[in-house]
This record gives structure tokens, C-alpha cells and sequence, in this order.
């Protein structure tokens, strides 16, 4: 593992995005909060030169809500969508812009999977680094705090948030251990996502992280 | 770490849906045929236009109860696909173990149209109409209805790369086998129309008036469809392979691809290599061919580049189907299947490209399939389709016989 970045609204917010100063402005400008996140957490995590060369995953488990409920809204109103957010609201938006700020043509995946969805990305990582074990691998996993209406009937509302993880195999190995088991959860599912989850789990230098999913679960073990 | 096993895989078992038809036999005969009457108007998809689109007419299986909460339009066409292989499913899944069977479905839509017809049903006080709607247009519901029917309990993911999902889905399955984490996974790619992807492209002013025209000097947009494609990719060594995967981004524009080419030409090669092919053993290429100004001008150049004087005979399936999106890349690589699996005599009847003929001057001139046209095709034959998308997401694929 080279490095581990993490991003969440400051003061416990729900919603917002950091910055993104080095992106160009006309670019900024057209980015919503999960792209800006993403954005933020993928260059904090690597250097431009690691950026260009890396191959990368993508994954969100519902991609651009506010690009998304501002599309529903206008096709509700029978108003004409703009052409901006429809363009910025396809799952592997964050993931295009990234590649065109990056200058990275490597292979791009964009990946969703309900709550397995940062799990699901570590699977893909791991086979892009087995297949080519001299080239990194970026992962960034993150989501948008949900607008009204969908707000109401959600089982997870986590706070808007970005992960970002640039994964190595030289030296040969993986940066850890993943396993998938079957197994009913040993506690409530918590509302955690799992990518920051296992952002504080990196951090603690803990050699365990189960991500409970029942009937199965994620084992994650250095 | 696993050793990466650089094989072919066997796409053992096919399920396919479009508006050619509900099953392998319909959908062939429509292809074979050339069928031009499978794009019906609709004038309640786009707000003030009646435009074609690919729509599946076939009946639809209902989602099972465990998982009603992914009961969407994108989930029933792809069990529809599933039913067609559930066989081979259960059969791998018995001789391989649940855990080691895996999903990965392209979708872009998810349960967009289901959550469209609930914004516009808001009571007074701006509530949806029923609960757990963000759930129902999770992108990720398709492959966890899909893991449900199969019984398949290892890794299952959706992936949403735009139109190249379901060419990516299948790049993906394979790396799941290859990587050791499956023995056998279930992958393709499933869209439904809705009204955000028809009145999306409207504003871009990417949609033709009628019949999408690809690579004609007057084509003027792409022709919306849906349906689903799902194939069983195992290590078995018999029935037709996926024989190499090659993937590029742009990193050129967020909607626009690049206007050369570039990364559909690297992907293209990629492919190749990874196939261990050179450019002349491809018998036939079944082409984004969007019919969009900007996607057939970049892809007809990339296309003479990577072929040169060995160009093969080409053809764009969306004039009969529509273009299905996130399915698109699964679809045109089930048509591929389709012929070669069809083949007689030595002979592959290849799926026609229908257009009205008027080539463009500014484009490098490929050979376009016509009606009824044929190529030789002893063993082994491989073929290739290609697929980009949104983000300048680009993923090619060389699939036929094991070699």
C-alpha cells in the first residue's frame, strides 16, 4: 500500500466538497461535490507523474445523486435537461474527468455494488495488479449525501465522502489479505461506509477488518 | 498473490433480449435477415418528439421476491437473458461451488426509469411515493438480481463505464478467473430505456430524426434501444472463446471521444496483443458505429489504422437494434457469438449493416456489410467488437474459436 486518503465534510456536515484549487476553473466549475471529493482525495493520495501511469477503479453505489435528482426534477417538470448534467451524471463521470486532469489513458473501470461496492472495487484492483503487477493501482471510493426527495427512505445516509487508495504489488504480494466468506453478520451492519471503514481501520495499524455484508462478509487481514 | 493466467476463457452459454427478439433463435434470424422493421416509434419518451427506438417486445420474467427491491425494467430484461442460461449456471455452479461463481452486468441506467415514474407520482408535500426508491435505482441491483436467480455467491458487481459496460463486464470476467477469484462468471450488460438517457442525448442533439445512418455523409445521431446480454465465461476449454480484451481512456473530453481515435485505436490493439493476433486474422468487425458525427468519424480513422490494407468486412448493428448502451458492448459481442455459432460450410453469415448507403467523403471508406453478404470462416475464426462511451471509455474484445 502506498497511501491511504481519506475526505468527509468538516464539523460532522453532511454535505459539501473540498476545494479542488488545481483544477482548472471551467472544469471545477462543472464539478458536483462527488467528483470534486473523488478529485480531492486522488490527488492528495499520489503525485502527477503516479496519476498519469496508474490504472484505476472507480466505484460508487449510487454515483451523482445531485446531478441525478436535478435530472429527475426536470423531467418531472417537463423542463429540457442540461446537456452539462446529463453529460457529469453517468456513474464514470468522476472517473472521465479525472482521466482528462490526469492525462491517464490506462484502463478505467466504474464500478457499483450497493453496500459491497468498496470491497467489490478492491477485487478489481487486486486482478489489475495481478495482471500487471509493475503498475499501480488507484482506487477512489466515495458518494454524495442523498438530496430531497430521495433522502427519505434510505437505509444509509452517510455523509458526503471520498477514499482514495494507490495500491502497489512491487516487492511482490498484495498490501493485504481479502477473502470472502460466507457468514452472517456478528453485529449490525453499521452505517459506516465501507471505504472509510477501512480507512480508519489503515490508520490504526489493526491487523483485522471484517466488513460485515450477511450472509457473507469481507475478511481483510496484514 | 495469485498468478495471473494470461488464457482464453470459454463463453460456454448465451442469454440475449433486444427488439429483434426475446431469445438466441429470434434474435438471429432478425440479424441474419437483416430485419429493418424492429425499431418502432415511440412519442413518449422524448417531451414533444416521436422518434425510433430499439424496444423489447418480448415478455419479461418478474424479479423474485427476495430481491423486489431491485424490481426494475434494466433487472427483468436481464433475467430474461439469464432464463436462457440458467442451465449451464446451475450446472457450473454445482461442479464449481456457489462462492466461486461470480456476476458482473454493465448497466448505465439501473432503476433511472422506475425512480423517473416515482418523481413524477410526488404527493403534496414533494414525497415519493413509496419507500426505498434510492435503493430500486442502484446501479448495482442488476448483478445482485442476476446472483440471486444463479445462486452465485462470489464476488458481484455492476459495471457503469457508460457504453462500454457491457464490453467491460466481460474484460472483467475475465480477470476475475484469471486473478483466482472465479471459476465461472456470469457477465454481459442490461439497459431499458427511460426518459433520462432519450431526453439526455436530445440535448445533446445526439439522437437521429429516424433510422440511425452510421457512417453515412448524412447521418445525423444514434437510435436509442434496450435489452441484455449475458454470457457464462468459464475456464472450460470447449465452444467459442473471449480470446483477448483491450481497454483505453481517452482522457480527452467528459462526452466527446477524440477526434482521431486515439484511444479506440489503443484499444484495438491492446486486444490484439493480448490475443496474441495480428490485425489480418480478424474476419469480421462489428463496430460501435453510433451513427453520431463525432463517433463515426474518430472510429472509421482508428479503425484504417489499426487494420491498414487488411481491413475486415465491417458493420455497425445499432440500425437494427438501437443503441442499447451499457448492454451495447454485451449485445454486439452476443451477435458475434450468434454468427460464428451459426457458421456452415466453412462460411459466417455476417449481421448486415443497414444505411442508406451514401458514403462520406471525409472518412477513410470501410467495407460495410450488405444484406446476405458472407466470409470464409474454417476454423479458427475470431472476430471483433468494439465499444466506447461516455468519459472516453473505450474496450475492445477478439472472440471465436479456441486456438
Amino acid at each position: 500500500m502506498r497511501n491511504v486518503v481519506a475526505w468527509t465534510p468538516a464539523d460532522g456536515a453532511t454535505a459539501g466538497a473540498p476545494e479542488v484549487r488545481f483544477l482548472p476553473p471551467l472544469v471545477r466549475r462543472r464539478c458536483d461535490d462527488l467528483t470534486r471529493a473523488m478529485l480531492h482525495v486522488a490527488n492528495e493520495c499520489a503525485s502527477a507523474e503516479q496519476l498519469a501511469a496508474c490504472a484505476c477503479v472507480f466505484a460508487s453505489r449510487h454515483a451523482s445523486l445531485s446531478a441525478l435528482v436535478e435530472l429527475l426534477e426536470a423531467l418531472a417538470a417537463g423542463r429540457a435537461l442540461s446537456p452539462n448534467t446529463f453529460s457529469h451524471s453517468v456513474h464514470n463521470a468522476p472517473a472521465g474527468v479525472f482521466s482528462v486532469w490526469a492525462k491517464n489513458r490506462s484502463a478505467c473501470s466504474s464500478i457499483a455494488a450497493g453496500r459491497e461496492s468498496f470491497a467489490s472495487a478492491l477485487v478489481e484492483a487486486f486482478c489489475l495488479l495481478a495482471r500487471e503487477p509493475e503498475r499501480d493501482v488507484l482506487l477512489v471510493c466515495g458518494d454524495e449525501f442523498p438530496l430531497a426527495p430521495l433522502t427519505s427512505d434510505t437505509d444509509a445516509l452517510a455523509p458526503t465522502h471520498a477514499v482514495a487508495l494507490l495500491l502497489g504489488a512491487s516487492g511482490g504480494g498484495t498490501p493485504f489479505e481479502l477473502s470472502l466468506e460466507a457468514g452472517d453478520a456478528a453485529r449490525e451492519p453499521g452505517r459506516t461506509p465501507d471505504e472509510l471503514a477501512f480507512a480508519a481501520w489503515w490508520s490504526t495499524g489493526e491487523s483485522e477488518l471484517i466488513l460485515d455484508h450477511s450472509p457473507r462478509r469481507w475478511l481483510l487481514r496484514r | 498473490m495469485t498468478e495471473f493466467r494470461r488464457e482464453s476463457y470459454a463463453l460456454e452459454a448465451l442469454g440475449v433480449v433486444c427488439a429483434l427478439g426475446g431469445d438466441r433463435d429470434a434474435v438471429w434470424r432478425g440479424l441474419a435477415a437483416g430485419r429493418d422493421d424492429a425499431l418502432a416509434l415511440r412519442g413518449d419518451l422524448v417531451a414533444g418528439a416521436s422518434l425510433r427506438f430499439g424496444v423489447v417486445t418480448s415478455a419479461l420474467p418478474e424479479v423474485p421476491r427476495a430481491v423486489a427491491r431491485h424490481d426494475t425494467r434494466a433487472s427483468r430484461l436481464a433475467l430474461a437473458a439469464f432464463a436462457q442460461i440458467e442451465a449451464a449456471v446451475s450446472e457450473a455452479v454445482t461442479r464449481c461451488g456457489a462462492a466461486r461463481v461470480g456476476v458482473v452486468v454493465g448497466t448505465s441506467t439501473g432503476g433511472i426509469g422506475e425512480t423517473e415514474a416515482a418523481f413524477r407520482a410526488r404527493g403534496a408535500d414533494g414525497a415519493l411515493p413509496r419507500g426505498r426508491n434510492l435503493e430500486r435505482m442502484e446501479f448495482g441491483g442488476v448483478a445482485e438480481v442476476v446472483a440471486h436467480a444463479a445462486g452465485a455467491a462470489g464476488p458481484r458487481f455492476a459495471m457503469s463505464t457508460a457504453c462500454s459496460s457491457g464490453a467491460k463486464a466481460l474484460a472483467s470476467a475475465k480477470q476475475l478467473i484469471a486473478g483466482g477469484w472465479c471459476d465461472a462468471v456470469i457477465a454481459g450488460g442490461a439497459d431499458a430505456l427511460c426518459g433520462m438517457t432519450a431526453n439526455g442525448f436530445r440535448t445533446l442533439q445526439a439522437l437521429a430524426a429516424d433510422r440511425t445512418n452510421p457512417m453515412s455523409a448524412n447521418r445525423d445521431g444514434l437510435t436509442l434501444g434496450e435489452g441484455a446480454a449475458l454470457f457464462l465465461v468459464t475456464r472450460e476449454a470447449s465452444a467459442l472463446q473471449l480470446l483477448g480484451t483491450g481497454e483505453a481512456m481517452d482522457a480527452h473530453h467528459i462526452s466527446a471521444p477524440q477526434p482521431e481515435g486515439l484511444g479506440a485505436e489503443t484499444a484495438m490493439r491492446s486486444a490484439l496483443a493480448d490475443a496474441r493476433l495480428a490485425p489480418a486474422q480478424i474476419a469480421y468487425l462489428n463496430l460501435h458505429g453510433t451513427g453520431t458525427p463525432l463517433n463515426d468519424a474518430m472510429e472509421s480513422r482508428a479503425v484504417a489504422r489499426v487494420f491498414g490494407a487488411a481491413l475486415p468486412p465491417c458493420s455497425s448493428t445499432k440500425p437494427l437494434v438501437g443503441h442499447t448502451l451499457a448492454a451495447a458492448g454485451a449485445l454486439e459481442a452476443a451477435f458475434c457469438w450468434l454468427a460464428l455459432t451459426q457458421r456452415e460450410a466453412g462460411r459466417m453469415l455476417l449481421p448486415p449493416h443497414l444505411w442508406d448507403g451514401a458514403r462520406d467523403p471525409a472518412l477513410p471508406a470501410l467495407p460495410l456489410v450488405a444484406r446476405g453478404e458472407s466470409c470464409a470462416a474454417p476454423r479458427p475464426t475470431v472476430v471483433m467488437s468494439t465499444s466506447f462511451g461516455f468519459g472516453g471509455s473505450n474496450c475492445a474484445l477478439i472472440l471465436g474459436d479456441a486456438r
